[in-house]
C-alpha cells in the first residue's frame, strides 16, 4: 500500500508543473486590472507617448490614489478589442472609438450614459456637432475628443497643365473642368465609394436629409435626393469619376492623389505631412482651399470620442479622466503637436488656429481654414441605427444606378425600401 | 494482453495518468480557444443573441431566414464559383512548376524560392500591392491593353465591376497559393526513383512523353491531396476578399465566409452568423472526409 504510493509521489514535481502551466494560461487571459483605470486609445504610440504620459501623469497628481493604466491598439485592431472586451464582461474603463463604432455599442446598451455624469456647464463647452455624434435617442453616450474637418488640398500643377486657372470650390465647379483634367491625364476627384459612408456624406452635404426625423423611414428619396443621387451617378457614368472608385477607400484615393494622378483631394489638414514625406516634389506644387462643398455648402467634421462601457469597475473616475483629457488647456496641448482640432470652443478659438504666423506654410494655413470651418460644421452623417446595413443598402443603390443595372430613381427608391424594411426590424 | 500485463496494472493506471497531465495545457487551451467556441456557436445558430449578454432560442428561424436570403445563396454561389476556378488552376499550374524547378541546375534555388516567396507576403501587402497592378492605369490593364488594343479601348476597372472581380481576387489566391502546393509537388517528385526515367531514355521516350506517362500517374496521389486541401481552403477563402474588393461590387465577390464575418461583426447578428457558419461547417466537413477517406486508402495500398 505504501509502496505503490511511491512513484505517483514522484510525479508530484511533473504534475505540479503541469498544473502551473495550466494555471499559467488560464490567469493571462483572465488577467483583473485590479484597481487601475485603464485606458485604450487608437494608435498614439509611439509618437504621442510623452504627450500622453505626461497628461495622464498630472491627472494621477490631481486625483491621489487614481492609477492610470494606458493602453494604446492599433486603429485597425481597437474595434475588434472593444467588441470582444464588452461581450466577456470585461472591459477597460474608458476607450477611444469613433463615433460610428461608439454608437453601434451604445445601441447595444453596452456604453453608459454621460449626459447626466458630467456637469451641464462641462457639456456647454463642447461643439454642439461633436457631441451630437454621439447622441442617440436625445441620450449622450461620449465626450468628443479631437475633431477634423477636412480641406481641399488642390494639385494645382494638374489644373495649370489642363488650362484651369480658377480654384474649384464645389464638386459642380471642379467637375465642371472634367473633361479638361481627363485630357491631361489626371483624374479631378476621385470619391472613396469603398468606405461605405462617403455616399451618404455626399448626399448629405448636397442638403439631403437621410432619416426621418422618428429615425424609422428613409428621408432621401426626395427630388433634392433624387437630384444629388442622379449628379453622383451620372459622373460615374459619364467617366468623369473613376470606374475604380467603387472599391477605393479613403487611403487609396490619398496614395493616388500622392501620385499626383488626382487633382483634388479632400482631407484631414494631417494628411499634408504626410505627403510632404512621401512626396515632397508634389507638395510643392500643392495649394489648400475650403472643404469642396456640395449644393447645401454644409461643412462636415470628422469626431474621435471617449466612452465609458457598462461594465466598467471604475466609471466614476473613467468619466473624470475623459473631461480631464479633453479639457481645453490639454486639448490645445495635444493639437499643437498634431494638425487636428481640439471639440472645446475654448481651446479652438486660441490663437494658434486664428492667427498665421509670419511666412506661414501650407500646414499653418491648412489649419486654419479648418479651424474656421469648426466653428459652422455639422455632422454630416448622423448616428444611424444598424449603420452598416443602411450604408450598404444604399452604396448598392449607387452601383446598380452606376453600372447601368437599374435607372437612378429606380435604385434610390429601392434604396429607401430597404431602409424602411431594416428599420422596421 | 490483458492477463498478460495483470500484476503491474495497478501501478501502471497511475504511470499512465502522466501523459494526459502533459497535455492538459495544450487540451485546456484548444478547449477554451477552440472547442467551447465551436460548441458555443451550434447553440448561438438557433439563438437570436444580442450580444450584450440576452440570448433568445429562436428554434430553426435563423436556418429558415438563410433559405430565403438571396445573398445568403449569392455568396454560396460564389464559394462554389471561387472552388471550381482555383481548384483546377492549383492542382496543374503547381505542378508544372514544381517539374521546371526539380531540374538539377545550378541556382535553381533561387527559382524555387522566388515561386514561394507569395506564400511568405503577408496578406495585406499582397493585397495593396495587387490593387494597384489592378489598377485603371495599373500593370494589369498596361499589359492588356498593349497585347489586345483592339479589344480593350479603355482599361477595365477589374475590382469594381461585377463580371470581374471574383475573377480577380480568384486570380490573387492561384497565385499566392502557388509555390506552397509547388513544394508538396516538389517532394513528391523527389520520391520517383531516377532510374525510371533513365530507362524510359532507353526506350526512347521524349521528355514530355515521360512526363505525361511516368510523371503524371505517379503524382496523382498528391495531385488529389492538393485538390483536396485547396479545396478546402477555396472555401476559407476570406483575407484576399477584405483586402481587395470588400465583397463587392453588388456582392459579386461576396463568399460565405465574407458574409458570415459581415452579419457578425458589421451587423452584429451572431446568432445569424453562426448559422452560415454551420453551413460552411458541413460543407468544409464534407471535404475533409473525403480527404480522410481518400488518405486512409492511399495509405493501405
Amino acid at each position: 500500500m505504501f509502496r505503490s504510493k511511491l512513484p505517483a509521489f514522484r510525479k508530484l514535481p511533473a504534475f505540479a508543473l503541469t498544473m502551473g502551466l495550466a494555471a499559467t494560461v488560464l490567469t493571462a487571459c483572465a488577467s483583473d486590472s485590479g484597481n487601475q483605470v485603464e485606458f485604450w486609445t487608437m494608435g498614439l504610440k509611439p509618437q504621442f507617448t510623452g504627450y500622453m504620459e505626461d497628461t495622464i501623469a498630472a491627472f494621477e497628481q490631481a486625483n491621489p490614489g487614481v492609477d492610470v493604466d494606458w493602453i494604446d491598439l492599433p486603429a485597425s485592431a481597437i474595434e475588434q478589442k472593444a467588441l470582444s472586451s464588452v461581450a466577456g464582461g470585461n472591459p477597460p474603463d474608458l476607450i477611444n472609438l469613433n463615433p460610428a463604432f461608439s454608437s453601434k455599442l451604445a445601441r447595444q446598451g453596452a456604453l453608459v450614459e454621460l449626459g447626466e455624469a458630467v456637469p451641464a456647464d462641462v457639456l456647454a463647452q463642447y461643439y454642439p456637432a461633436s457631441l451630437d455624434a454621439t447622441r442617440i435617442d436625445g441620450k449622450l453616450y461620449g465626450l468628443p475628443w479631437y475633431l477634423s474637418t477636412q480641406v481641399s488640398v488642390i494639385n494645382q500643377g494638374n489644373l495649370s497643365k489642363a488650362g484651369v486657372s480658377d480654384l474649384p470650390k464645389t464638386f459642380r465647379e471642379l467637375t465642371r473642368h472634367a473633361s479638361a483634367l481627363q485630357k491631361a491625364g489626371f483624374q479631378p476627384f476621385l470619391p472613396s465609394f469603398g468606405d461605405g459612408n462617403k455616399l451618404l456624406e455626399l448626399l448629405s452635404m448636397d442638403g439631403v436629409t437621410l432619416l426621418s426625423a422618428d429615425g424609422k423611414k428613409a428621408a432621401f428619396d426626395t427630388p433634392e435626393g433624387r437630384a444629388s443621387f442622379a449628379y453622383w451617378v451620372g459622373l460615374y457614368k459619364d467617366g468623369a469619376i473613376a470606374k475604380e472608385s467603387l472599391s477605393l477607400d479613403h487611403r487609396e484615393v490619398v496614395d493616388r492623389f500622392q501620385a499626383g494622378q488626382t487633382t483634388v483631394l479632400p482631407a484631414g489638414p494631417q494628411f499634408l505631412t504626410l505627403i510632404k514625406q512621401n512626396a515632397p516634389e508634389l507638395y510643392a506644387q500643392l495649394e489648400v482651399g475650403p472643404q469642396l462643398a456640395g449644393t447645401s455648402g454644409k461643412v462636415g467634421v470628422g469626431v474621435m470620442n471617449l466612452v465609458v462601457p457598462k461594465g466598467a469597475k471604475h466609471q466614476e473616475q473613467a468619466i473624470a479622466l475623459a473631461q480631464f483629457i479633453t479639457n481645453a488647456e490639454n486639448q490645445l496641448a495635444f493639437s499643437k503637436l498634431v494638425p487636428i482640432l481640439p471639440s472645446v470652443k475654448e481651446a479652438a478659438q486660441a490663437e494658434y488656429f486664428t492667427k498665421l504666423p509670419e511666412n506661414p506654410t501650407l500646414e499653418d494655413r491648412a489649419r486654419q481654414i479648418a479651424a474656421q470651418q469648426l466653428e459652422r460644421a455639422e455632422l454630416l452623417v448622423p448616428p444611424l441605427p444598424r449603420h452598416d446595413e443602411l450604408a450598404k443598402a444604399l452604396n448598392q443603390a449607387f452601383q446598380n444606378a452606376a453600372l447601368g443595372k437599374m435607372t437612378s430613381e429606380e435604385a434610390l427608391s429601392k434604396a429607401a425600401a430597404d431602409w424602411d424594411r431594416i428599420l422596421s426590424k | 494482453m490483458a492477463t498478460l500485463l495483470k500484476p503491474a496494472q495497478s501501478r501502471k493506471r497511475r504511470v499512465n495518468l502522466a501523459p494526459y497531465l502533459f497535455l492538459l495545457p495544450a487540451g485546456l487551451v484548444l478547449g477554451v480557444f477552440w472547442i467551447l467556441p465551436a460548441v458555443m456557436a451550434v447553440f448561438n445558430s438557433f439563438a437570436e443573441s444580442d450580444f450584450g449578454g440576452a440570448w433568445r432560442w429562436v428554434g430553426l428561424s435563423n436556418y429558415v431566414q438563410l433559405a430565403g436570403d438571396p445573398t445568403f445563396w449569392k455568396a454560396l454561389a460564389n464559394s462554389l464559383i471561387y472552388l471550381v476556378g482555383v481548384v483546377p488552376a492549383l492542382i496543374v499550374l503547381p505542378l508544372l512548376i514544381a517539374i521546371l524547378v526539380n531540374v538539377p541546375m545550378r541556382g535553381i534555388g533561387v527559382f524555387r524560392a522566388a515561386y514561394y516567396l507569395p506564400v511568405v507576403i503577408p496578406i495585406v501587402v499582397v493585397g495593396l500591392t495587387w490593387k494597384w497592378l489592378y489598377a485603371e492605369n495599373g500593370l494589369v490593364n498596361w499589359v492588356a491593353q498593349s497585347a489586345f488594343p483592339w479589344l480593350l479601348a479603355h482599361p477595365v476597372p477589374w475590382l469594381s465591376q461585377p463580371e470581374t472581380a471574383l475573377g480577380a481576387v480568384m486570380a490573387v489566391t492561384v497565385w499566392k497559393g502557388l509555390g506552397y502546393y509547388m513544394v508538396i509537388y516538389l517532394a513528391g517528385l523527389q520520391g520517383i526513383p531516377q532510374e525510371i526515367y533513365e530507362s524510359a531514355d532507353l526506350d526512347g521516350a521524349k521528355r514530355w512523353q515521360q512526363h505525361l506517362y511516368l510523371t503524371l500517374p505517379l503524382m496523382i496521389p498528391h495531385m488529389a491531396m492538393v485538390g483536396i486541401v485547396s479545396s478546402i481552403n477555396a472555401l476559407k477563402v476570406f483575407a484576399e476578399i477584405f483586402v481587395l474588393t470588400k465583397g463587392g461590387p453588388l456582392e459579386s465577390s461576396t463568399t460565405m465566409v465574407y458574409y458570415l464575418y459581415q452579419q457578425a461583426f458589421e451587423s452584429l447578428n451572431m446568432g445569424y452568423a453562426s448559422a452560415i457558419g454551420m453551413v460552411l461547417f458541413a460543407m468544409t466537413l464534407a471535404l475533409s472526409m473525403l480527404n480522410k477517406r481518400y488518405l486512409e486508402q492511399n495509405q493501405l495500398s
